[in-house]
């Protein structure tokens, strides 16, 4: 049944795919190429990224809650449509690291195992964000206690995140070697922690305060 | 058979409360929820659906409990809520036979004899539809899995006379082949007057009548006397108009104030039937008047 609204997702909002597949092609093309997929290609193609992804989240996010209505009417569990809705969100921030990866392969300097560090990278900062931007939006809604604190500690420590990494690149400091390899696996724990925080958090919200979809 | 039952239903909002609400529909019963603006008739609705969380209560459908555990009991029922959401850029087909997939008794067969009877386009985007065609999608969406519950909050906002006419008759058909029971949320009583077997009048979130609904109109009656001197307070009186000697009585227990009267002396007492429109009108007036 998971698999089935997943499906039904994707078909009714091929839009959604088709118009975020565009924006990170043009901006794969306007800023990667031309600095030579560099360290500040990356880091505006880690501020882009998520924006745009960010943008589109919140943009269609009253379209979103309408389809959340849909979908509780129909004879699953609640759980069910948030994992599917989890697993399509995630298939939606596949694109745009896909692109990433595309681009990675495309340049001579990289070599795969390099590209698919990259890949995990910014797929998992990518969801990591959406997750903090998800439950930050759905905080304001929820009689939950100190929710302004909820609310902006993830938003903040995912900005501090996204700080860190592009100063850490320039001063092979924290997150990187000597010799500007990064601690894969620190990074990695930091990301798994944060998602699997966030979506247990959002899972816990969801499943514990009041209405449950976005109503 | 009960096909529906709420006990100690309640749902709080920050400015509303619904209930505590207590139901029993039983099978094959039409029944009608008449209520002002904000009643709570579409929140009793979507806690029912499981579409918002209710704070407390039972809810029993067709014999089993619905919990978040099991979706299952949802196939029991065909809903129209206040505002449904499709794929708008799909067509109305596509997102029927997406929904298709989720019930065992999903029928082909239902929603082409009722797309064209209501005449409705399924090849067309749904996005490119109006207000009452999405209704009349709703409608079929509701109707295609052959639910032994619908459940419909006012279905015939945006429909024209003529599909509201066709959505009565087509709901009279169901009602006579299938052991269907029915919760029709209507503003308009006389558009469930004829279909449902009792009504149900919901104020502030408190059912205040649940009755059959000719049970009612032996009940509620407007009686006109004449009476020349002093009248004190007329048992079972809601609301009375006085022109000289004329009198007006609006009473929720006819005998009993006919019996009064006729004892009191007053001349020419006659009893006439109000419509149920006026009924539950008075009804929901009256509640107002305790309340204030």
């Amino acid at each position: 049944m998971i698999i089935q609204i997943v499906k039904m997702e994707i078909m009714g909002n091929l839009e959604i795919f088709t118009g975020l597949l565009a924006m990170h092609l043009i901006g794969l093309f306007i800023f990667t190429f031309p600095l030579e997929f560099t360290e500040l290609g990356i880091v505006i193609a880690t501020t882009i990224l998520p924006g745009s992804v960010a943008g589109l989240y919140v943009f269609s996010r009253t379209k979103k809650e309408r389809r959340s209505r849909f979908l509780s009417q129909l004879p699953v569990t609640p759980q069910q449509i948030v994992i599917a809705e989890w697993i399509f969100i995630s298939l939606i921030i596949a694109l745009p690291c896909s692109v990433l990866f595309l681009a990675g392969l495309m340049h001579p300097a990289y070599t795969l195992w390099e590209v698919t560090r990259l890949f995990i990278i910014f797929y998992c900062a990518l969801i990591s964000f959406l997750a903090a931007l998800s439950i930050a939006m759905d905080i304001p809604k929820l009689p939950v206690p100190y929710s302004p604190i909820i609310m902006f500690l993830w938003l903040f420590l995912i900005t501090i995140y996204a700080l860190l990494l592009p100063i850490s690149m320039d001063t092979r400091e924290f997150l990187f070697t000597s010799d500007r390899q990064p601690y894969w696996s620190l990074i990695l724990t930091f990301y798994g922690i944060i998602g699997v925080t966030l979506l247990t958090a959002k899972y816990w919200l969801h499943g514990k305060v009041d209405d449950y979809l976005g109503n | 058979m009960t096909m529906l039952e709420l006990t100690n239903l309640c749902k709080t909002y920050k400015e509303f409360s619904l209930g505590p609400v207590d139901l029993k529909l039983e099978a094959g019963t039409a029944h009608g929820l008449i209520g002002a603006n904000g009643a709570g008739k579409s929140t009793m609705f979507r806690c029912i659906m499981g579409v918002v969380r209710r704070d407390q209560g039972l809810i029993k459908v067709n014999g089993n409990y619905a919990d978040q555990s099991s979706g299952g009991w949802k196939q029991s029922i065909g809903y129209v809520g206040d505002y449904t959401a499709f794929y708008d850029h799909l067509p109305a087909a596509k997102n029927l036979q997406m929904l298709s997939a989720y019930y065992e008794n999903w029928s082909n067969e239902v929603v082409q004899t009722l797309a064209s009877r209501f005449d409705l386009n399924l090849s067309q985007q749904v996005k490119n539809y109006s207000t009452g065609q999405r209704t009349k999608l709703a409608i079929i969406c509701a109707l295609a899995h052959k639910p032994p519950l619908l459940l419909l909050d006012e279905p015939s906002i945006g429909l024209d006379p003529v599909s509201r006419d066709l959505l009565m008759e087509i709901l009279f058909e169901e009602m006579q082949k299938e052991d269907l029971t029915l919760l029709y949320s209507t503003h308009h009583v006389s558009e469930i007057e004829q279909l449902a077997d009792r009504l149900i009048v919901i104020d502030q979130g408190r059912i205040l009548r649940h009755e059959d609904k000719e049970h009612l109109a032996a009940n509620w009656r407007k009686i006109t006397f004449r009476y020349d001197g002093e009248l004190g307070e007329i048992p079972n009186q809601v609301s009375v108009k006085i022109q000289g000697t004329e009198f007006e009585v609006i009473s929720n227990n006819c005998q009993s104030t006919i019996w009064y009267l006729e004892k009191l002396g007053a001349e020419s007492v006659q009893s006439n039937r109000i419509s149920t429109e006026q009924i539950c009108v008075q009804i929901l007036k009256h509640q107002v008047r305790r309340t204030s």
